[in-house]
């Protein structure tokens, strides 16, 4: 009886989550003003995270909430707040384009649907949900070390790169 | 010491020239750091070719092994390193030039743009070597970032910082398609090795879930190999970046996604290790991966070379007949035996040549006048008979014609599809191979006159004022050894062959190729 009341929870979370996160979605991209979008998104970012938690990757989650809900989506805002007022509408600009970006999206989906819905996905049995962080740590110190060391170069670069590209000129 | 810590240690022994490079990328900043003053300019170049050279020292002395490290994330056989050795050498030329031709950042600090050029060739290194994707995706990424950055270099010119903005965003959808084709692959198979998750393939159990993952995927390389219809930023951005820029994107860049490609491709047909490179063909071709190849080479060579035609811009142009390089390259992944991939590495060994030659002579036209629009050439045949006479070579080879190495290169990659024509127990009708081997063929045609476009302009048309070039020692040093390599190894290609060869040694039958047209 425990199990089917554990089962219905997640089912109906499943559901809202979803909800919560097609429907901003759906708002992010119809969205007529960038700010609205970007509150828009704050909405499908977090629902992300409430499918980590629900499948029980509850580091996975915290860090989508730190780095999705905090860093990114508030440097988009601030970058919306410190960039010319013109940027504040989004305009498409013809309804030629607006119809075939339309045609392609639905596509698109339609392709990403029909392999959904024939994969052979692989099924793993659900185990009790339990704290990931102590794995994850020692995998990334074992079996991903390459991958984690080689990471703090992507990083460099990319700050070496963010650096020199906001610096004012010298001369 | 714990087991697993002295197989670390033996494993970093086995990546120690990117190791050199990271040690490198370091120097590089920490001079620019101490060395605040416009000299460090100098100090940089010398500190990041020191790097590069000491990997290239220490990638010569390896013997490749087919086993795989750091518990699965990288695969150092012999076609890693081959791209390796090609990335660095790419490298060393690009920040030499750039060195050379100081006039074009005469406004901007250098030490970021060595460090970046550092960064970049790391993740092609790793690129090469990725046995899982993890590492594929990382280091395509670090490449990725790196060259963002680089195509904006120079932040104060529109047109740097616009290359810059479309490289970023083509490359961002790119690399996300390309993620969501990898979760798909995860999601079917449980693992990130490359060679597991083709499973499918060699089972003959794909799917049609197993065909858009892996359509995905190659959207992220199609962008990076620029290859039609991903192919549109590449204009823009070789025309819009600082030209040393261009020439690294033009080679080091694109031979890295043909490295990914190429592994890919290979790793479709290996159970155990070392590549079975018939098995691979067999399971791709069973699965009609040859005839997307056949459209995308077709589409890609006929775009590259048709749209070439009209530009006006030299850096431009070399954007299109880089693509339709891509698409001549493309023409063996339709052939998928070894001769294919013989021809494919001795292609890349000629085109860095000449590439590397004729966006010289651009980023010598682009420090010297400001500008690399054909009509400011006129004349030039006056002003610098030598450099004429090397642009004329390097576009000559580019066309495929003898007597410079483009054309046994090019003769190479026909001869693959012409022997796959007429060759018995080949999966399609003979037609299939040789119509693209005459689109190929028919594409050249054309390349030669957009190529002698260029010429045109600098031989015959009328001008009024003498373009003012002044060729230094190291111009005429650099154009001068890649002109001789590409006529040298027009007549004498038998080291380009043997180098190929030790190349393709893990593909096991491939070694036995006969060399030679």
């Amino acid at each position: 009886m425990s199990d089917f009341f554990q089962h219905f929870g997640q089912t109906v979370a499943f559901i809202a989550i979803t909800a919560v996160v097609i429907g901003s979605a759906l708002a992010a991209t119809f969205a007529k003003s960038i700010v609205h979008a970007s509150f828009a998104l704050f909405f499908t970012l977090l629902g992300m995270a409430g499918y980590y938690f629900l499948l029980g990757a509850d580091f996975l989650g915290i860090t989508q909430v730190i780095i999705y809900v905090g860093g990114i989506l508030v440097l988009l805002l601030f970058g919306v707040l410190l960039t010319s007022r013109s940027l504040d509408q989004l305009q498409i600009r013809s309804r030629a384009s607006y119809i075939a970006a339309s045609a392609v999206g639905l596509a698109v989906l339609a392709m990403l649907w029909k392999a959904i819905i024939r994969g052979p996905w692989q099924h793993v049995t659900p185990v009790v949900p339990q704290q990931t962080t102590q794995s994850l740590g020692r995998l990334l110190l074992t079996d991903y070390l390459l991958a984690f060391e080689f990471s703090s170069v992507t990083l460099l670069a990319a700050l070496i790169g963010a650096a020199y590209i906001v610096r004012r000129r010298e001369k | 010491m714990s087991a697993f810590t002295a197989q670390t240690l033996a494993n970093c022994r086995a990546i120690a020239p990117e190791l050199a490079l990271i040690a490198a990328l370091m120097a590089v900043l920490l001079v620019d750091l101490a060395l605040l003053s416009r000299r460090s300019t100098g100090a940089s170049v010398w500190v990041a070719v020191a790097g590069l050279g000491t990997a290239f020292a220490l990638l010569t002395r390896f013997q490749p092994t087919d086993a795989v490290i750091f518990s699965g994330a990288i695969r150092l056989d012999s076609l890693a390193l081959f791209f390796q050795k090609i990335f660095i050498l790419g490298a060393m030329a690009v920040c030499l030039f750039t060195a050379a031709n100081a006039e074009i950042f005469a406004e901007y600090r250098m030490g970021e743009y060595y460090a970046l050029v550092l960064s970049a060739t790391l993740g092609a290194m790793f690129l090469a070597a990725a046995n899982d994707y993890i590492i594929l995706v990382l280091s395509l990424e670090t490449l990725s970032l790196s060259s963002y950055v680089l195509a904006g270099y120079l932040r104060v010119d529109r047109r740097s910082s616009e290359a810059s903005m479309k490289y970023i965003l083509y490359g961002a959808v790119a690399s996300g398609v390309m993620l969501f084709g990898i979760s798909y692959l995860y999601g079917m198979t449980g693992t990130l090795r490359i060679a597991e998750t083709f499973a499918p393939l060699r089972q003959g159990t794909q799917s049609f879930t197993f065909f858009v993952a892996f359509a995905l995927l190659l959207c992220g390389i199609g962008f990076k190999i620029s290859s039609v219809p991903f192919h549109n930023w590449t204009p823009d951005v070789y025309e819009g970046s600082p030209t040393p820029i261009s020439a690294f994107l033009a080679v080091v860049s694109k031979s890295a996604g043909f490295a990914i490609l190429l592994r890919l491709v290979l790793q479709a047909g290996m159970a155990a290790p070392g590549f079975d490179v018939a098995a691979a063909a067999r399971h791709l071709t069973a699965s009609g991966l040859d005839i997307v190849f056949w459209i995308l080479a077709a589409a890609t060579m006929t775009v590259g070379n048709l749209v070439a035609i009209r530009q006006t811009d030299i850096k431009r142009l070399l954007g299109y007949s880089s693509i339709a390089h891509a698409g001549y390259l493309l023409m063996a992944f339709t052939v998928m035996n070894s001769a294919a991939w013989d021809a494919v590495l001795f292609y890349f060994v000629v085109y860095y040549l000449m590439t590397l030659g004729a966006f010289y002579v651009a980023i010598t036209l682009e420090a010297q006048t400001g500008t690399t629009e054909m009509s400011a050439c006129r004349g030039m045949w006056v002003a610098s008979p030598y450099l004429v006479t090397a642009m004329v070579v390097f576009l000559i080879s580019l066309t495929g014609l003898p007597p410079t190495a483009g054309f046994p290169a090019k003769l190479k990659l026909f001869k693959v599809l012409i022997d796959a024509a007429l060759g018995t127990g080949m999966p399609r009708g003979p037609w299939f191979y040789l119509s693209l081997a005459l689109i190929g063929v028919g594409n050249s045609v054309v390349s030669l006159y957009y190529y002698f476009k260029i010429v045109r302009a600098m031989t015959l048309e009328r001008f009024e004022t003498l373009p003012s070039i002044r060729l230094s020692v190291f111009d005429l040093a650099a154009m001068g050894a890649l002109l001789v390599a590409v006529i040298f190894l027009g007549i004498y290609f038998q080291p380009v062959e043997e180098f190929v060869q030790t190349a393709l040694s893990s593909l096991g039958g491939a070694a036995r190729v006969v060399g030679g047209l």
